[in-house]
């Protein structure tokens, strides 16, 4: 039994489940949304194909952090995700690939950012409107190569806050390339 | 951003029914917290059988339609509980029949209308990959309004229920993952 559920089974135990319910945030990170294909490293971590990532398995859409942040876990707790040492497999792409995102809530948005290396490779403006039923980026790779990580951003229009995915890539090579 | 919208609704619905505490009801063992979870997810099912429904039919992939209609079953069975528990209570089985009616408490992360529309309407060629990421998301709503009924609750089915929709639907949403990456 986990220290939540201990904490939980004891405020049932003395009738104050309602205020815990009320109380605590930790219960009820909220959704967003991640890039599902090609696979970012919270959905590897989703699906399974990579273990022992931590509570990332349950909420791949939560990778939140200020706007602005340039590594895979957007300075959030989940820093596993930024952990180049866990193997993170690479799909193998074309020169042009499509990120397709899953959203659990449409925010309005700013701009959905693509960077490879510190490089700026890509950038949509929705200009504040909400998402449509679907995301789907087409984006270059500007002729890159071999294995590559794209750190993906979605800026909200009315936060100050961003939802962060990084993809590995293998880029003209053959099959799923391990790490 | 509204990250507890949820909690909010609830911290509401204890303050308009005048029970702070929501003592558990001894004749039926049940507490506002079991509720409001059964009148929200039976929508959030509803609009999840209209997903598997459409992929039922026009999923490309048989893998993709296999799914689809393994969970359709699953909802469509979970419903009838969950509708069963709230007659037995004595209970609506919907706060609001409008799912844009919680807009103002932040939106309660449904899959609406026109995103179930936009589905409809999306070439064969497409349909499978914008299944699965709307299913997915659409789960991933489904996985975190069982956090409230997991921690709050007060009746042991709709708990126990709660439990196994977590549980379920994150193997699924990994299936998902598995069909789209």
């Amino acid at each position: 039994m986990s220290m939540r559920s201990k904490i939980a089974a004891a405020a049932v135990a003395i009738g104050i489940a309602p205020l815990i319910v009320v109380l605590s945030p930790a219960g009820t990170a909220s959704a967003h949304g991640y890039i599902s294909s090609p696979p970012s490293r919270q959905a590897n971590c989703a699906q399974g194909r990579v273990q022992n990532c931590g509570d990332i398995v349950w909420e791949p859409q939560s990778v939140e952090g200020p706007k602005g942040v340039k590594n895979c876990h957007g300075n959030s707790r989940f820093s596993v995700l930024s952990d180049e040492s866990k193997g993170w497999p690479a799909a193998s792409v074309g020169g042009t690939v499509n990120f397709n995102w899953v959203l659990t809530a449409r925010h309005a948005t700013s701009t959905w950012e693509y960077f490879i290396g510190g490089t700026r490779i890509a950038v949509f403006n929705d200009g504040g409107r909400q998402p449509g039923a679907t995301v789907s980026h087409s984006v270059s790779l500007g002729g890159r190569t071999g294995r590559q990580k794209v750190l993906a951003v979605w800026n909200i229009a009315d936060t100050a806050n961003a939802f962060y995915a990084c993809v590995d890539l293998q880029v003209g090579g053959a099959k799923l390339a391990a790490a | 951003m509204n990250r507890h919208p949820l909690v909010l609704l609830l911290a509401g619905f204890l303050l308009l029914a005048g029970c702070g505490t929501a003592q558990p009801n001894a004749k039926a063992d049940f507490n506002a917290a079991d509720v409001m979870f059964l009148q929200m997810m039976l929508p959030l099912h509803d609009q999840g059988i209209e997903l598997t429904g459409l992929a039922k039919e026009r999923a490309v992939r048989p893998a993709v339609r296999d799914l689809a209609t393994e969970l359709d079953a699953v909802q469509r069975k979970e419903s009838e509980t969950m509708k069963g528990w709230l007659a037995e209570w004595g209970q609506p089985t919907a706060v609001d029949a409008d799912p844009g009616a919680h807009q103002h408490h932040g939106g309660l992360h449904q899959t609406s209308p026109a995103e179930i529309a936009a589905l409809e309407s999306t070439p064969d060629a497409e349909f499978d990959t914008a299944f699965l990421n709307l299913m997915t998301g659409h789960l991933h709503n489904s996985v975190e309004l069982t956090k409230s009924e997991v921690d709050g609750g007060g009746n042991a089915g709709a708990k126990e229920l709660a439990t196994s929709i977590r549980e379920s639907r994150s193997k699924e949403i990994s299936r998902l993952l598995g069909l789209v990456g």
